[in-house]
C-alpha cells in the first residue's frame, strides 16, 4: 500500500532571483544566482549534492533541451541531472522529482531547479511551438491562452447564474490584491500598487478578461535543495524544518475537451489533485486548516475558480469570499502573498519553485511583518498548465512540525 | 610629428585562376582574353569585408596594447550591411575599448584614403589618437564580365598617431568630382560601368595627375621625388601613359599586383602602401594616390622608426599563403551569386537573438575568456563558476582575450554531413594556450593540414548568414599554422 | 454606479502591457449625458503574445458630475449603466461616426 510523501522530504534550502526584464544576465547568470542562495541556505558544499531535476519548459530559447545545463553551469559534480517539462507545472515538476529520490531512498540530498530565460524571444510574447501536438496545429483554433481562459470566466458564470459584473468585481480584486502584495517584494517584477479603477477600466483582451487580468513574460529562476528529516536534522539542529505534506498531479483525462459532461466553470484536475493532497497531508478541513496558498494566478479568473476547485470556497462561492476579503493578506487565507504571476510575471518553470520558495519562507518566518502570514502552520501551492479544457495541476502542501 | 605608426594587411588565401573563369564565362565574352592573365584573391565562403578588414587591423597593431587604440575607421563599398556600423564590429574584434570613435566610410572607392585623412587630421588636431584605418572591398562582377576578371579581395589597414611615426605625413591633396565612370544603386547588387575607354583617358587619365600634380604643387614637391608611386589602376594602358606624362621611372612606381590579386577597390592604395612599406627604408618618400568619385593624394617620408617595427604579416606575408581554387561554381556560391540548393533543412530559421549578441558582445566579437583568480584557471567561454573541479570558485574571475593566443588541436573530424558552403565541415576541440578549450570551425586549410597538437590561430570570420532576414553574424574560426611559419 | 475619473494620457501599466486613456467626453443623447471614453492599448509583455487595440467603452448614463473625491483624490461621479441592446446600438452608431477609426465600443 502506497504511503504518501507526508513528512518523508525536508527543504533544507531554496533560493529564487529576482524576476523580471533581466536584460543583462544570461540563464547561467539567473542558475548561478538563484543556486549560490540555496547553497548558502542549506548549508551544505555542492559535493553533497547527489542528484537533481531541472525544469524548464521553452526550448525553441532559453536553456537548450536535456540536462547539461545545469551541470555545465554549476559545474556539479557529475551528478544526474534529469530535465522535466509538464507546461508551467515544470517548476513542480523538478521539485517532485528531488522529493521522490529522497523518499525513495535513492539519494540524500537533491536539488530541483526551474529557470526560464525567455526575454531573448525579440518580440512579446512566447515563441510559437506546437504545444499540443501536430494534430491541435493543423485543425485546432487559432487560440491563445486568454481566450481559452476566457471561456472559463463565461463558463463559471453561466454555471452559477451570477452576473458577469460580479464575476469581473471579483477577478479585479484578486488582481488588486495581488498587485498590493507584490509592492513589498523585492523580487517581484511588478512593485506598483493599482489602484481598483484602473483595473476595472482596462481594456479587453478576450473578453472578460482586461489588461489587468492577464500575466506577463519574465526572466527567472528558483530551486530548492530538498533531505531526509534526519539529515536535515543534524544539518540545523537548532532551526525550523520545512516537511513536505503532499504532492500530486492529476493531468486532463480527456473528458473536458472531448465529452460532454464537464460544467467549463472550474478544473477537474484542481478538484482531483487537491483532494489527493489534503487526504495525502491528513487535512480534513481545507477552509479551516491551510494557513495561505500561492495558486496559479496566470488569468484572475484561474485564481477565482481555484478557490473553489481547492474545496477551500464553496461552489459558486468563490466570488463573495474574495470580495469580503478572505483571501487578501491580512484576510483567513492570504493567496499569492508574494503578489503572485501578476508581480513577477511567469518564466514557466522558475513559477512552481517561487511558489514553494514563498511558502517555504513564510513558514520559517524569514519576511518582515508587512509581508508575513501570522504563524502559518500549512501551505498550499497550485501550480497549473496548460488550457481549461487540456491541462496539468500540480498540488505541493508544506508544513512546519 | 603626425602619421603612420603602423600598419598592416590581409589578402585571402583562395587564389582563382583567371583563365578558369574563361573557361566559363569566354562564350559570352570572347575579348575578356585580353583579362584573362594571372589570378585573383578570392575570400573563402566565411569571409567579407568585415572580416577582411578585422584580420588586417589585427596585423596593423602588432605589437601594440589593444588598450591603445583611440579610433576604428572602416572603409569599404562592399559593407555587409547598409546600416549597423561595422566599424563597431572590427574595434569589438580588435578589443578595443569603446569609448572611441568609430566611423564607416564609404561611398566611393577612395573611402580607404579618405578613412585616412580623416584620421590624420583628428591626430593632428590632436581629438584623438592611435586611430586603425582598416579598408576592405570585395567587389562583384557579373558573371562574364570584365569586373569579375579586374576585381580582387583584400584589406589593408593603418594606425594613425602622433608617436613612433614610421611614415610621416606631410599633406594631401583631394579633389571631389561627381564623375561617374561607375556606380552601384541602393538596391543593386553588381556595379553599372561606361566605356572602358572614357574610364581610362577621362578618369584615370586625367584624375589621377591632377591629383599628383596638385599635391606637389601644395607641398613644394616633384613627381619624381619620391621613392615609391602607389596608385590603382588596372588598365595597363593607362598605367603607362600616366606613368610617362609624369616621368615616373617604372621601378619607383608601386606594382598593382593585377595579376596576383586584382583590384580591392578602397583598400587598394592602402594594401599597396603596405607592401611599399613592407619593403621602404628610412627617408623614402611615399606617394599614395585612391581614385574613386574623386582623388586623394597623400604624401608621406619614412623615417628611422621603421626598422624597430615588429614584423607582421602584411601583404607580403599574405601572398605567401595561397591556396588555388579550382572551382568557379563555388566562387559564385559564395558570393550569392548563384542560387544552390540546401535542401529543406538549409531553410530552418537561423534566429539571432539581439538581446544575446548585445550580452556578449566581448564574448562573441572580441573573444574575452575568464581567468579563476583562485586557481589560474582560463576558460572560454567566462564562467561564473570555476570549471576546474579542484576549485569550483564562485565569481572569482577577472577577463582575458584570447583571441590573439591561438592554440592547439585536441581533437578534429571533417564532417561530409554538416552542412557547409566548402564541405567537408571540419571543427575539432581547440586548446587555447593559456587555458581553456571549445569547439572551432577550422577554416583555411584541407583536411591533411590537421593533426593532434597542431597549432591553429584564431581568425574572425563569418560564422553564419541569415538569408531570410540578411543578417550576417561573426565569430572565431581557428586556422593550421603554416609550417614554415611554425 | 460610481465612476472614478483616472487621469488622461497616462501609461496604466499591469506586468502584460500598458492602456491609455486619449479622450474623456460627454455625448447629449436623446436628452441625457453619456459619458465615453477613448482608450488605447498596447499588450507588449503577456506570456500570450503581442497586439493592441484602440477601443472605447461608456460607462454610462452621468447622473452626476465629479460630486465627490475618492480616497486618492480623483474626481467621482456617478453614471447609470445601459443594459439595453437597442439604446447600446444607437450610441455605438453615434460614436463610431464621431470616431470613425476607433473599431470597438464597450458599454460597461
Amino acid at each position: 500500500m502506497s504511503e504518501g510523501i507526508r513528512d518523508k522530504v525536508v527543504i533544507l534550502g531554496m533560493g529564487c532571483t529576482r524576476f523580471g526584464e533581466r536584460w543583462d544576465d544570461s540563464p547561467e547568470d539567473l542558475a548561478v544566482e538563484a543556486f549560490i542562495e540555496c547553497l548558502e541556505d542549506a548549508k551544505i558544499e555542492k559535493k553533497e549534492l547527489q542528484a537533481s531535476w531541472l525544469g524548464s519548459h521553452i526550448d525553441e530559447i532559453n536553456i537548450g533541451k536535456g540536462g547539461n545545463f545545469l551541470g555545465t553551469t554549476l559545474k556539479l559534480p557529475l551528478i544526474p541531472v534529469t530535465r522535466v517539462e509538464n507546461f508551467c507545472a515544470s517548476g513542480t515538476e523538478a521539485f517532485r522529482g528531488a522529493c521522490y529520490g529522497v523518499a525513495s531512498g535513492a539519494y540524500d540530498i537533491a536539488l530541483a531547479f526551474g529557470i526560464e530565460k525567455l526575454k531573448d524571444t525579440g518580440y512579446g510574447g512566447l515563441p510559437d511551438s506546437p504545444a499540443f501536438g501536430q494534430m491541435q496545429a493543423a485543425i485546432g483554433p487559432n487560440a491563445t491562452a486568454p481566450g481559452m481562459f476566457a471561456q472559463l470566466a463565461t463558463g463559471y458564470s453561466a454555471r452559477y447564474d451570477i452576473p458577469m459584473d460580479r464575476v469581473k468585481e471579483a477577478m479585479a480584486h484578486v488582481s488588486w490584491k495581488s498587485h498590493q502584495n507584490g509592492v513589498k517584494n523585492p523580487r517581484a517584477h511588478l512593485r506598483k500598487p493599482i489602484p481598483i479603477e484602473q483595473i476595472m477600466g482596462a481594456p479587453m483582451i478576450a473578453y472578460p478578461l482586461g489588461l489587468f487580468d492577464c500575466c506577463g513574460v519574465s526572466d527567472g529562476a528558483a530551486c530548492a535543495i530538498v533531505t531526509t528529516p534526519e539529515i536535515a536534522k543534524k544539518i540545523k539542529p537548532n532551526e525550523d524544518l520545512v516537511k513536505v505534506k503532499a504532492l500530486q498531479i492529476s493531468v486532463s483525462s480527456g473528458e473536458e475537451a472531448l465529452y460532454t459532461d464537464w460544467d467549463g466553470a472550474g478544473m477537474l484536475t484542481t478538484r482531483k489533485a487537491s483532494s489527493m493532497a489534503y487526504e495525502e497531508a491528513g487535512i480534513k478541513n481545507p477552509r479551516k486548516e491551510i494557513s495561505m496558498m500561492e495558486v496559479h494566478d496566470c488569468f484572475s479568473i484561474t485564481e477565482l475558480a481555484t478557490m473553489e476547485d481547492l474545496h477551500i470556497s464553496e461552489p459558486g462561492k468563490g466570488p463573495d469570499d474574495v470580495l469580503d476579503g478572505f483571501f487578501d493578506l491580512d484576510g483567513q487565507i492570504p493567496c499569492q502573498p508574494d503578489g503572485g504571476l501578476k508581480c513577477f510575471g511567469h518564466p514557466i518553470a522558475a513559477s512552481g519553485l517561487r511558489m514553494i520558495y514563498e511558502m517555504y519562507s513564510q513558514l520559517l518566518g524569514r519576511w518582515p511583518e508587512d509581508r508575513a502570514v501570522k504563524d502559518p502552520k500549512f501551505g498550499l501551492t497550485h501550480n497549473l498548465g496548460g488550457v481549461p479544457n487540456q491541462n496539468v495541476c500540480s498540488i505541493a502542501i508544506l508544513g512546519r512540525d | 610629428m603626425v602619421g603612420i605608426r603602423s600598419y598592416g594587411g590581409y589578402v585571402p588565401r583562395y587564389r582563382l585562376n583567371k583563365m578558369i573563369v574563361f573557361g566559363g564565362m569566354g562564350w559570352i565574352n570572347p575579348a575578356n582574353i585580353m583579362n584573362a592573365q594571372g589570378e585573383k584573391a578570392v575570400a573563402n565562403f566565411d569571409e567579407d569585408s568585415v572580416t577582411m578588414a578585422t584580420t588586417a587591423a589585427i596585423d596593423c597593431v602588432t605589437g601594440f596594447g589593444r588598450e591603445e587604440i583611440g579610433g576604428v575607421y572602416f572603409a569599404s563599398t562592399t559593407s555587409s550591411y547598409k546600416e549597423r556600423l561595422c566599424a563597431n564590429l572590427v574595434a569589438g574584434a580588435l578589443a578595443a575599448d569603446e569609448s572611441i570613435r568609430t566611423a564607416d566610410f564609404a561611398g566611393g572607392l577612395k573611402a580607404g584614403t579618405t578613412a585616412l585623412i580623416a584620421a590624420l587630421d583628428a591626430v593632428g588636431a590632436g581629438s584623438a589618437n592611435n586611430i586603425v584605418v582598416s579598408a576592405a572591398d570585395c567587389r562583384l562582377g557579373k558573371m562574364g564580365s570584365v569586373q569579375e576578371l579586374m576585381f580582387g579581395d583584400g584589406a589593408g589597414s593603418m594606425m594613425v598617431g602622433d608617436k613612433d611615426v614610421i611614415a610621416e605625413f606631410k599633406g594631401s591633396f583631394s579633389t571631389g568630382h561627381d564623375f561617374v565612370d561607375h556606380f552601384r544603386g541602393s538596391e543593386a547588387k553588381y556595379d553599372r560601368q561606361w566605356e572602358e575607354r572614357w574610364i581610362r583617358d577621362i578618369g584615370f587619365g586625367q584624375f589621377v595627375p591632377e591629383a599628383i600634380n596638385g599635391l606637389c604643387e601644395k607641398c613644394g614637391v616633384a613627381p619624381t621625388d619620391f621613392a615609391k608611386i602607389i596608385y590603382p589602376c588596372y588598365y595597363g594602358g593607362a598605367r603607362k601613359k600616366i606613368n610617362k606624362t609624369l616621368g615616373f621611372e617604372p621601378d619607383k612606381v608601386q606594382d598593382n599586383m593585377q595579376a596576383i590579386i586584382g583590384d580591392c577597390g578602397t583598400a587598394q592604395p592602402l594594401m599597396m602602401l603596405a607592401k611599399a612599406l613592407d619593403e621602404a627604408k628610412p627617408g623614402d618618400k611615399l606617394l599614395v594616390v585612391s581614385y574613386g568619385s574623386g582623388c586623394d593624394a597623400l604624401y608621406f617620408e619614412v623615417t628611422d622608426n621603421i626598422t624597430k617595427l615588429a614584423p607582421r604579416r602584411s601583404i607580403t606575408g599574405s601572398l605567401a599563403k595561397r591556396a588555388d581554387l579550382d572551382n568557379y561554381i563555388k566562387y559564385l556560391v559564395w558570393r550569392r551569386m548563384v542560387p544552390a540548393d540546401t535542401g529543406l533543412r538549409g531553410e530552418e530559421q537561423k534566429w539571432t537573438r539581439w538581446t544575446l549578441q548585445w550580452r556578449t558582445r566581448k564574448v562573441i566579437l572580441g573573444m574575452e575568456a575568464s581567468r579563476c583568480t583562485k586557481c589560474g584557471t582560463q576558460q572560454f567561454p567566462p564562467q561564473r563558476i570555476c570549471v576546474n573541479p579542484e576549485c569550483g570558485a564562485i565569481d572569482e574571475m577577472e577577463r582575458v582575450i584570447v583571441s590573439d593566443k591561438g592554440g592547439k588541436v585536441f581533437s578534429f573530424t571533417s564532417d561530409m554531413l554538416a552542412a557547409s558552403a566548402n564541405p567537408p565541415a571540419m571543427y575539432g576541440a581547440v586548446d587555447i594556450n593559456g587555458g581553456g578549450r571549445y569547439v572551432f570551425d577550422f577554416t583555411d586549410c584541407a583536411i591533411d593540414d590537421l593533426a593532434v597538437g597542431k597549432s591553429v590561430d584564431f581568425s574572425f570570420r563569418i560564422k553564419y548568414y541569415d538569408a531570410m532576414r540578411d543578417i550576417t553574424n561573426y565569430f572565431w574560426k581557428a586556422v593550421p599554422v603554416a609550417e614554415e611559419a611554425e | 454606479m460610481k465612476y472614478v475619473h483616472l487621469p488622461l494620457n497616462e501609461e496604466m501599466r499591469s506586468i502584460g502591457g500598458y492602456y491609455k486613456i486619449f479622450e474623456e467626453g460627454v455625448l447629449d443623447y436623446e436628452g441625457r449625458k453619456v459619458l465615453y471614453l477613448v482608450k488605447g492599448a498596447h499588450v507588449e509583455t503577456s506570456c500570450c503574445g503581442s497586439g493592441g487595440m484602440a477601443y472605447m467603452n461608456v460607462p454610462g448614463y452621468l447622473t452626476t458630475w465629479k460630486s465627490e473625491k475618492n480616497d486618492g483624490g480623483l474626481d467621482v461621479s456617478e453614471v447609470k449603466r445601459i443594459r439595453d441592446s437597442a439604446t447600446q446600438k444607437k450610441i455605438r452608431k453615434v460614436l463610431s461616426e464621431k470616431y470613425p477609426y476607433i473599431p470597438v465600443i464597450d458599454f460597461d
